[in-house]
């Protein structure tokens, strides 16, 4: 087991001007942490910088400002012009594309970063024997890899960027490639072996279901921002604001103006416990997850009660989507679509009214967008 | 293992202005040496278009009023006319019979895979120049073959035509090899856009119930019109320039067109008017600019559609009935424009005279025999063509390259001056080139006229657009993250380019370096003003030969030119496609 890299973003920026003249910030101020070890990933839909902030620690691309320290030696510094180019960082670095290099075998493709990091010849041997076995593809080591289904391709993608450092590995959208069955294998796979190795991992991607899987900690980023990072279960359960919420997982989000404990929406006047309230400004979006709603047809016998401290609307069914384990209804409430998550079958058909109730425990009023907040 | 850290000085630089300007990060060996092969490269195509404009327009005496009334005074109107309807014409037919052609091979069941991969390399088969020749040995109104079978053939059934069937001597004899010439370039453009054009568009209109035609002319047509009209701006650039089709075909003619009117201000009069030549090069230029600006304004002002589709699963037209006349008329195209002329040359360097009777009897070697051994002039000429394309080839490309690489992984001004300079030669016309050769190193301080040296050095200017555009082309064949993979396996830039773009590259690159050869052994516009008794190449030497009517000796020349560009192509073919499929 080694040691991974810690590593420190400071006051990161970078723009980009696009063809009209308008400039972007792809990173917008970001500072970040990520201790030794941990698997980092950074979710995001596309365009909001998280490629970008992935390439400025990989060395492909410089940031306009701000500074970057790897293992404590800084490789990027605006304030002393200080950058070192990525072939001196000594990081692996897994592409989207995998991007092994046609013209060599999977062995050559594997031994080039030894080669180039001039690494002695039987110990280079050792260390290819090693990562050949580790990824299961020793077989595969004089094919070309257009040879290679994608999936193995994957794993040559893997050992390369391996080989390049044991210490930090940086992954953009590796596995957005494949079918879901290999997807689901590489990604296990892939998190056993980082635990074991114990290297540093920061993982690229859009698909917030592969961000709660793998992560130590997701570092939501929008509009170059960073808006939340911390633990999958603190972003899921502890979303900041209403984007967030949206984002990981799916979530119902009522509008509402917020006076007290008391908020007044479309559906009507609602109190949440002050606990519950995490919004600073006025204009709030309550949160609920679909699966803490229950559903049950209007007025049936033995059907949800409305207990003290819940909150029931009645709607009717508008849509019913069978997921397996459980079944998704969009229910409709006065203007709103709420989604109710229920387990086992429910016998209920669209048009039919039906009851939802949620403990207020489980809403959370949240601002809709924090970085407003900021601003008013 | 000893760790970098970037407080070593070669790890870390400032970043300064120098590297701001060119990089935005900082300089390694290898881009410095790039930069330098740049710069080099811009230097020697900017120095003599600006010694020439400065020279001729500001330093010399000239007076543009004087020189303006002067050309006027010769006629002009006539030759731009002359201009104006051959290439006008031309590019019209050029562009419909281009772009069908594209059509039937992309989208339709016409087959014929194998031939349709030669059609955009036929001007490689058969230089225009020796294209232009074959056709006149086979439609003069004396004694080309065509006629003389026309009339043979006809007279058996009883018809006499009274004269010539064919005039290859005359207008539409000058827009007809002007249109075999120009179709290449219109069916490059379009069918590689159409291979690209998301074969689901189509797909939806038929599903909306637009049928084969209204699909063709509403979804398809409007779809590869900024294809098309790249393909005609291509076009015009160089029916402008060529020099080799309306010298030969549009002198017996008596229809001079400008290309011909400038290079022969610079040769065939004494001393050259180099300052009239240059004005009216600029006539050309300035048509070129407001046909460029008109392209832009024509791709901005619709949407279209450039989704890349994988080209996969794309249903074909089926043309029924039409499958055997659209196969004829494609292959008549390659008939016409490659294997009858090629015919027509070598039969008449077999005989002793041009005559358009065949007697194989009379078939030998002498022509070749005089061209080849007897002539030590000739003989230099073919020597110094081969080792000139050969040699100016492999730096161009190589050159070019390099730049790509650069100019690829940078930003910057400098790098995109860089850019547009190397595209400079394409839009100034190798006309222009070549004055500015003549006059910027003709004499002090270079004194290279009459070397090898200045034909090497203007035939890398005059090429460099079509280098850079194919190891453009070949270097966007190798994804980028492919490079940057290499670079994070702690590879330098220099290392990057040899052990991963530069091999991955090569089939593009090795099908560059044919283009270049070709073009540049079988040069002619800057060859007619730059090469002499002392420097002679191939393209002087038909001039030559052409001036004084030898045609079997000619004959033989434009065969051997036609067997050797086309042994290239054919070579380079062969192998790019066995690394296609090993």
């Amino acid at each position: 087991m080694v040691n991974g890299y810690d590593i420190t973003l400071s006051d990161l920026r970078k723009h980009y001007r696009r063809r009209d003249g308008s400039s972007v910030r792809a990173i917008d101020h970001i500072s970040l942490d990520i201790r030794q070890g941990e698997f980092v990933v950074l979710l995001g839909s596309s365009g909001c910088g998280k490629t970008t902030l992935l390439r400025c620690i990989a060395g492909l691309e410089a940031p306009d400002a701000g500074a970057i320290r790897i293992d404590g030696k800084p490789v990027f510094d605006s304030a002393s012009n200080l950058f070192t180019p990525p072939e001196h960082r000594r990081i692996g670095m897994m592409f989207q594309s995998y991007a092994l290099w046609p013209h060599m075998t999977i062995r050559e493709n594997i031994q080039f970063p030894l080669k180039m990091q001039k690494v002695d010849k039987a110990s280079a041997e050792k260390k290819i024997a090693h990562v050949l076995e580790m990824m299961h593809i020793g077989e595969l080591a004089q094919q070309y890899p257009n040879q290679l289904s994608g999936g193995q391709q994957q794993r040559v993608a893997l050992a390369r960027a391996m080989v390049c450092s044991e210490n930090l590995l940086l992954f953009d959208e590796p596995l957005s490639n494949v079918d879901a069955m290999v997807r689901e294998h590489l990604r296990t796979e892939l998190s056993f072996m980082q635990k074991e190795l114990g290297f540093t991992a920061i993982y690229v991607t859009h698909d917030q279901e592969e961000a709660m899987a793998m992560a130590d900690r997701i570092v939501v980023l929008g509009g170059g921002r960073i808006w939340q990072h911390g633990s999958p279960e603190e972003i899921y359960h502890e979303p900041v604001d209403g984007r967030v919420a949206a984002f990981v997982g799916s979530a119902n989000l009522i509008p509402g103006q917020l006076a007290g404990t008391e908020i007044s929406t479309a559906l009507g006047s609602m109190t949440v416990p002050a606990g519950q309230i995490r919004s600073r400004g006025t204009e709030v979006a309550i949160m609920s997850r679909p699966e803490h709603w229950r559903l049950s047809a209007a007025g049936e016998a033995g059907g949800v009660a409305s207990p003290e401290g819940a909150l029931k609307l009645r709607g009717t069914v508008r849509l019913i989507t069978h997921l397996g384990p459980h079944t998704d209804y969009i229910v409709a409430v006065g203007g709103q679509e709420i989604r109710v998550r229920a387990y086992g079958s429910r016998r209920l058909r669209v048009g039919d009214a039906v009851d939802i109730l949620i403990a207020t425990a489980d809403l959370l009023v949240l601002d809709p967008d924090c970085s407003t907040g900021d601003l008013v | 293992m000893k760790t970098v850290t970037s407080t070593t000085p070669h790890t870390a630089r400032r970043r300064g202005i120098w590297t701001r300007l060119t990089w935005g990060r900082r300089a390694d060996g290898f881009s410095l040496l790039a930069m330098a092969l740049s710069l080099v490269t811009a230097a020697l195509i900017l120095y003599p278009l600006a010694y020439v404009t400065y020279s001729v327009f500001i330093g010399g005496d000239a007076s543009i009023p004087e020189l303006v009334s002067n050309i006027l005074g010769s006629g002009i109107g006539a030759v731009v006319w002359n201009t104006v309807w051959v290439i006008g014409c031309s590019i019209l037919i050029a562009t419909l019979i281009g772009s069908f052609f594209a059509w039937l091979v992309e989208r339709t069941d016409i087959g014929l895979t194998g031939l349709s991969r030669f059609l955009p390399m036929m001007p490689l088969f058969v230089p225009p120049i020796a294209g232009a020749i074959g056709w006149v040995l086979l439609a003069s109104p004396r004694s080309g073959f065509l006629n003389r079978w026309a009339q043979d053939g006809l007279g058996l059934a009883g018809i006499d035509l009274g004269g010539p069937l064919l005039n290859i001597y005359s207008g539409p004899g000058l827009v007809f090899v002007f249109v075999i010439y120009l179709i290449p370039n219109i069916f490059m453009t379009v069918s590689s856009h159409l291979r690209n054009l998301d074969p689901a568009l189509e797909e939806a209109a038929r599903m909306s119930g637009a049928s084969v035609m209204k699909t063709l002319y509403l979804v398809t047509l409007p779809s590869v019109r900024p294809a098309a009209t790249a393909g005609m701006l291509l076009a015009l650039i160089m029916g402008l320039a060529l020099f080799s089709l309306p010298v030969v075909i549009g002198g017996p003619a008596q229809i001079e067109v400008l290309a011909v009117r400038i290079v022969n201000l610079m040769i065939n009069s004494y001393p050259p008017q180099t300052a009239v030549a240059l004005l009216l090069a600029v006539l050309v230029i300035v048509v070129i600019s407001v046909a460029s600006w008109l392209q832009v304004r024509v791709l901005r002002r619709g949407n279209f559609a450039t989704i890349a589709g994988r080209g996969i699963g794309a249903a074909r037209v089926s043309l029924g009935l039409y499958r055997g006349p659209a196969r004829v008329l494609f292959i008549a195209y390659l008939v016409a424009s490659s294997l009858l002329p090629f015919l027509a040359l070598l039969i008449v360097s077999l005989q002793p005279f041009w005559t358009p009777v065949i007697n194989v009897t009379n078939f030998s070697l002498q022509h070749y025999e005089s061209v080849f051994i007897q002539s030590r002039y000739s003989k230099a000429a073919i020597f110094n063509s081969i080792w000139l394309g050969v040699v100016g080839a492999t730096v161009g490309i190589l050159l070019s390259a390099v730049i790509a690489f650069f100019t690829n992984r940078q930003s910057g001004i400098l790098v995109s001056l860089i850019d547009s300079v190397t595209k400079l030669p394409g839009a100034v016309s190798n006309l222009v080139i070549g004055i500015a050769f003549v006059v910027a190193f003709s004499g002090s301080p270079f004194y290279l006229y009459g070397t090898t040296l200045i034909l090497l050095l203007a035939y890398i200017v005059l090429y460099i657009p079509q280098a850079s555009l194919s190891a453009n082309a070949a270097l966007h064949q190798v994804g980028k993250q492919l490079t940057e993979a290499s670079l994070m396996a702690g590879a330098s830039q220099g290392m990057t380019f040899l052990r991963v773009t530069l091999p991955l590259m090569l089939p593009g690159l090795i099908a560059g370096w044919t283009l270049l050869f070709v073009l540049m052994s079988g040069d002619i516009t800057a060859s007619a003003m730059l090469a002499g008794n002392r420097n002679p190449v191939v393209g002087f030497v038909v001039l030559d030969l052409w001036a004084g009517g030898s045609f079997p000796q000619l004959a033989a020349l434009g065969t051997v030119m036609t067997i050797l560009s086309s042994s290239v192509v054919l070579l380079t073919l062969r192998l790019s496609h066995q690394r296609h499929r090993g």
